[in-house]
């Protein structure tokens, strides 16, 4: 793609259908990834959110095979594998990190395994790991949509239970909050938040997506609420710088040019900022 | 069995006490932690659970919650406690909670408030306005906007003490409250303390600090896995009672009990 002139080089990415919807869809997702993430980096998810990811490989790939939605079959193979660990440390003395290694791997492993007895899998392997948002189609904007707005409900809904409980678990316990279904709960949301993104991001680079944002706000920020703030404009910013440098350079994965942008945020950030909070008067209430 | 009780007669008196706990008992796994404790506690009182590490003080102020699963029977003026509650108010250890959570001041105490708003209710005005009050109580509203995380040690757990407040609890039950600040410091938060159980709130706290006892509490009680003597600080306080909770090595060495004396005499 070439262009000529600042108002030009905007515009002329935006007359393809798919390269609109496809910044509508990172948009969206980039800024439901950095609420959640707000949530998965203070309560120190990160390996959680990553292992997910992976453990739902072989549901993409069997969805990818028989031309279901790869989202579902993700979610499938992913909460599987997440109630397969929970079942493992209590019937063991394995420990969840172990649990989570041992389990998570063996599924990519089976994800690739089931790919590779097709044949030209390699192309297909790059399209299901690394993600393309410009293949998202209007009825996958439609999921991103109708399931991105419900994670953001139910988190607006239970706010000031879940930030108690990432704050002061024992105090959320004594104040009569089950702090175990929430547990659950921000797992099952940051599980359903992985797979819709998988599509866009791919699968090694979707757990970026939520932790950058958050990491880079909380460099700066002294309030909760303003890393989530942050982090969705954060998101934002990233998808389309993202969008438009995969759509001036040619053959770079959408997933590749957005992370490198939440990259390159979280890098300057932290080389700007003299100290954590530093600039946080910007955020203070008046 | 029979009830330790502050005063003798507060077991028989007619209102029923703030605080009523019998044989309450707690198991981690095979290994019995607390042993069918018994103890009643009058409004207004300030009791101390003194013991050593791993006697079970932190078990105990978590069965009472009922956050660990116990067998015995808990009454909160009479009454068992449902969840939710507003009336008994819990202060956690301050290394409990997640030190990288950005907060200010007054969010934090705003969430005190969580528990009693229920599902679905954001923190309105009266909230805030109850936090600020709590703030006050502890001598800590100009700091309101300050970063919890820039505080020293004894302003963080004046937060954690207002928090509890703007729950509106009748018991406040606060664990390792004077651990980890200076001697000054844990001065200013008894004093704070002392004042509250004067308002009418009923406090019970964990130390394993020695040098403060006699004059801050009206009541100790002793544990170590099973509850060693409960009452008044001048009557609990004997060699026999205090061997018995903390060992022999802390009451016969004498270089240890100097320790403690100078503890107590150094920072006054
Ligand atoms: N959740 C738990 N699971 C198993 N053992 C525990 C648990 N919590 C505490 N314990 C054990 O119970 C004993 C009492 O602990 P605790 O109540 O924390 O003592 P204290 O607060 O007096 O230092 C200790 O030996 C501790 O190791
Ligand atoms: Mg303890």
């Amino acid at each position: 793609m070439t262009c000529s002139g600042v108002w030009n080089c905007i515009v002329v990415p935006l007359q393809f259908g798919p390269t609109q919807r496809a910044l509508i869809a990172a948009i969206l997702i980039g800024a439901l990834c950095a609420v959640i993430g707000a949530f998965v980096v203070l309560q120190e998810l990160s390996f959680i959110g990553d292992a997910l990811a992976h453990a739902s490989f072989p549901g993409v790939v069997i969805a990818a095979l028989l031309g279901f939605n790869i989202a579902l079959g993700g979610a499938i193979f992913g909460v599987a594998t997440a109630l397969g660990v929970g079942w493992i440390t209590r019937r063991s003395k394995v420990s969840l990190d172990t649990a989570i290694g041992v389990l998570f791997a063996g599924m990519f492993a089976l994800g690739i395994f089931l790919l590779s007895l097709q044949q030209n899998y390699i192309k297909e392997l790059f399209g299901l790991l690394l993600g393309d948002v410009l293949a998202v189609q209007s009825g996958d904007l439609w999921i991103i949509c109708g399931v991105g707005g419900a994670i953001l409900l139910l988190v607006l809904a239970l706010y000031k239970e879940l930030v108690l409980m990432t704050f002061d678990p024992t105090a959320a316990q004594a104040q009569g909050l089950p702090t175990g279904v929430l547990h659950y709960l921000l797992l099952c949301l940051m599980a359903v938040t992985v797979v819709i993104s998988i599509q866009s991001v791919g699968i090694v680079l979707v757990v970026a997506m939520i932790v950058t944002p958050a990491a880079t706000a909380s460099l700066v920020v002294r309030r909760f609420a303003s890393i989530i703030v942050w982090g969705v404009v954060q998101g934002i910013i990233a998808a389309t710088a993202g969008i438009y440098m995969s759509a001036y350079i040619d053959g770079v994965p959408t997933g590749s040019s957005i992370v490198l942008a939440h990259t390159a945020m979280f890098l300057l950030v932290l080389l700007v900022s003299p100290r954590p909070g530093a600039l946080g008067g910007l955020f203070r209430r008046a | 069995m029979a009830i330790a009780s502050a005063s003798p007669s507060a077991a028989y008196a007619t209102a029923p006490a703030a605080l009523h706990v019998e044989h309450l008992s707690v198991k981690y796994e095979d290994r019995l932690v607390l042993d069918a404790v018994s103890f009643e506690v009058e409004s207004g009182a300030l009791v101390g659970i003194i013991g050593p590490n791993g006697a079970g003080k932190t078990t105990l102020l978590k069965a009472i919650l009922g956050l660990t699963p116990a067998s015995g029977s808990v009454l909160v003026s009479g009454r068992a406690l449902r969840q939710r509650s507003r009336r008994v108010a819990y202060v956690p250890q301050i290394n409990a909670v997640n030190w990288r959570f950005p907060a200010t001041v007054l969010d934090v105490v705003v969430m005190g408030r969580t528990g009693v708003l229920g599902w679905l209710r954001w923190p309105g005005k009266r909230d805030r306005e109850l936090a600020h009050a709590a703030l006050e109580q502890v001598h800590m509203d100009h700091l309101a906007q300050r970063s919890i995380a820039d505080l020293s040690g004894g302003q963080q757990q004046r937060v954690f003490l207002a928090r509890a407040l703007a729950q509106e609890p009748d018991i406040l039950l606060l664990d390792e409250p004077i651990s980890g600040v200076d001697v000054p410091t844990q001065e200013v938060i008894l004093h704070l303390l002392r004042d509250l159980s004067a308002t009418g709130k009923t406090l019970l706290l964990t130390t394993h600090h020695l040098q403060h006892l006699e004059h801050h509490f009206d009541a100790l009680l002793c544990l170590n896995h099973r509850l060693i003597a409960y009452g008044p600080p001048s009557k609990v306080m004997t060699p026999a009672v205090v061997e018995a909770t903390f060992g022999r090595s802390l009451v016969l060495s004498p270089s240890s009990e100097q320790i403690i004396l100078e503890c107590g005499h150094h920072d006054l």
